[in-house]
């Protein structure tokens, strides 16, 4: 038995960037703390004396939870009006930005407005939007509105440039129409897809969204100002097990809603 | 209605990938409806670009697929896609496909997908607030039923096997109503039973008219149903005749390995 095979295997004609890229990540996370040597060891020092004022156990009074579950309930409605808004505004935009849409102008034109919508954070949108609409709970709405709709159109726009184009060719060869292609041919393999993101988008969003309050934009944010501004945190404490309940069970909802359409 | 259907010096270049691959090389050919045509050859030899450049899914480098007055595809068209224009969907409608890996629409229904074939008559608004015609679904469940598939009809494509998939897209070829049918391996998923249900049910069709032009893996099969045998060997043409006149010495220079070691 020879050791050796007598066929020798072409080696790959890509680079190998694995070393290079290991090598600068290990050199750029040794930077950041050498960097910041005298803050870490500074606040991690702070941390020691003060354990009696943040490990407390959550308050479970009927008063807190109440408060809790009403502020919660406008977080919720926040994310998912939110949510289904800039899904909706999404879908046609996120065509119109995709090779298909065909007008390169136009395709260009909806590329930039869509990075441009997405280059800014949520809190700067909820932030700008109150000084428009007030504080509140619409004011919160519009800035998930905004927000999702440019990440979940950058998505969309993957999904359709990764689509299978084989359907939409099969549907062409038949001698339909580009509307019909378009509707036989892309739309059942993309819909389904979009869902799925919006779901998941919307479950990301009650997260994101609690932030809002921060800046006056409605929702559990603002239970997060007031309890976090007075120790013993016993409140908070409560606030982050509501957290886990409430985004575990949306979860579970959001899975089973995408195992139905399946 | 003459059914000249006719490629003119069509080559095609697929230029993804690490070095653009050529899929033919300057390939003419002129069809007879009243012929069934087999296209042979080894793997990777062009038979399925062949196809797909005759249905006009494939951009042409060089060269032109006429149908009748029709052009069907051109090497003039800047993005293959993006030709909708009346003549050429007239002409893509009277060319039905079968694709080797099915295309169909795995989210939409077996009967849904059978319709697509029949989109052609259907208007823009019919397409938006309607769904198909009792008469498209009935003749759809009839060639279902042809095949074996009428307990499928309901069902989500992507529930079915490759077989059943196979037997869908051969139903949807059926009720394009065209004058031709192209056939990229249509028996490949199919057990002995379907393949000779489905080689009688294409017999049927050609002898309604319809020409056929089929990509065959079995070489057997090829020279027993076809009347006309073409060839090919890294997108070149290397035979083209009846299949009395394929011999030992063509399964040579098309199949045989070049040096055996």
């Amino acid at each position: 038995m020879s050791a050796t095979s007598p066929i020798k295997c072409p080696p790959s004609p890509f680079p190998k960037l694995n070393f290079i890229g290991l090598s600068l990540t290990l050199l750029a996370v040794l930077f950041i703390l050498y960097d910041n040597k005298e803050e870490i060891v500074r606040n991690l020092s702070l941390v020691q004396g003060n354990y009696d004022k943040y490990l407390v156990a959550p308050d479970f009074s009927v008063k807190v939870i109440k408060q809790i579950t009403s502020y919660f309930i406008d977080t919720i409605e926040i994310a998912f009006l939110g949510t289904l808004l800039g899904a909706v505004i999404a879908l046609p935009l996120s065509l119109l930005a995709s090779d298909m849409g065909g007008v390169a102008f136009v395709t260009s034109l909806a590329r930039v407005f869509l990075a441009f919508v997405r280059s800014i954070p949520l809190i700067f949108y909820g932030y700008i939007i109150t000084k428009f609409f007030g504080l509140g709970v619409v004011s919160g709405i519009i800035a998930v509105m905004i927000y999702s709709l440019g990440i979940l159109s950058k998505q969309f726009i993957d999904e359709i440039a990764n689509l299978d184009d084989t359907v939409a060719h099969s549907v062409m060869s038949t001698g339909a129409g580009r509307f019909q292609v378009f509707w036989y041919g892309l739309l059942p393999e993309l819909l389904p897809n979009f869902l799925a993101f919006s779901l998941l988008r919307f479950e990301i969003n009650i997260r994101e969204a609690s932030i809002l309050g921060v800046v006056g934009a409605g929702g559990i944010g603002i239970l997060l100002m007031q309890y976090g501004s007075m120790p013993p945190y016993n409140k908070l404490w409560t606030l982050i097990v509501f957290f886990f309940i409430v985004v575990v069970a949306i979860e579970i909802l959001c899975r089973w809603t995408i195992k139905a359409t399946k | 209605m003459s059914q000249h259907f006719e490629a003119q010096g069509i080559s095609v270049v697929y230029d993804r990938g690490i070095k653009p691959v050529v899929g033919l090389k300057k390939i003419s050919l002129e069809f007879d409806p009243s012929q069934i045509t087999c296209i042979i050859g080894p793997s990777g030899s062009g038979k399925s670009t062949l196809i797909k450049a005759l249905i006009g899914i494939v951009p042409l480098k060089t060269g032109l697929v006429h149908l009748d007055e029709d052009l069907l595809s051109s090497s003039d068209d800047s993005h293959y896609g993006h030709n909708f224009s009346h003549s050429r969907q007239q002409a893509r409608s009277r060319v039905a496909w079968i694709a080797q890996d099915y295309c169909l629409s795995n989210n939409s229904t077996v009967l849904s997908n059978v319709c697509m074939g029949a989109l052609y008559k259907k208007s823009l608004f019919d397409t938006l607030f309607q769904g198909f015609s009792q008469a498209i679904k009935d003749k759809a469940y009839g060639y279902l039923t042809e095949l074996g598939l009428e307990e499928k009809v309901h069902e989500k494509v992507r529930r079915l096997s490759g077989g059943q998939k196979q037997r869908v897209a051969i139903a949807r070829s059926y009720l394009q109503d065209s004058w031709w049918i192209l056939g990229d391996e249509p028996f490949a998923a199919l057990d002995e039973g379907y393949k000779k249900q489905v080689i009688q049910s294409l017999r049927n069709r050609h002898k309604e008219g319809r020409g056929q032009i089929l990509v065959v893996h079995d070489l057997t099969l090829a020279l027993e149903m076809s009347d006309r045998i073409i060839a090919l060997k890294e997108g070149q043409l290397v035979f083209d005749g009846s299949p009395e006149k394929w011999t030992e010495q063509h399964w040579e220079t098309v199949f045989g390995l070049e040096e055996l070691s």
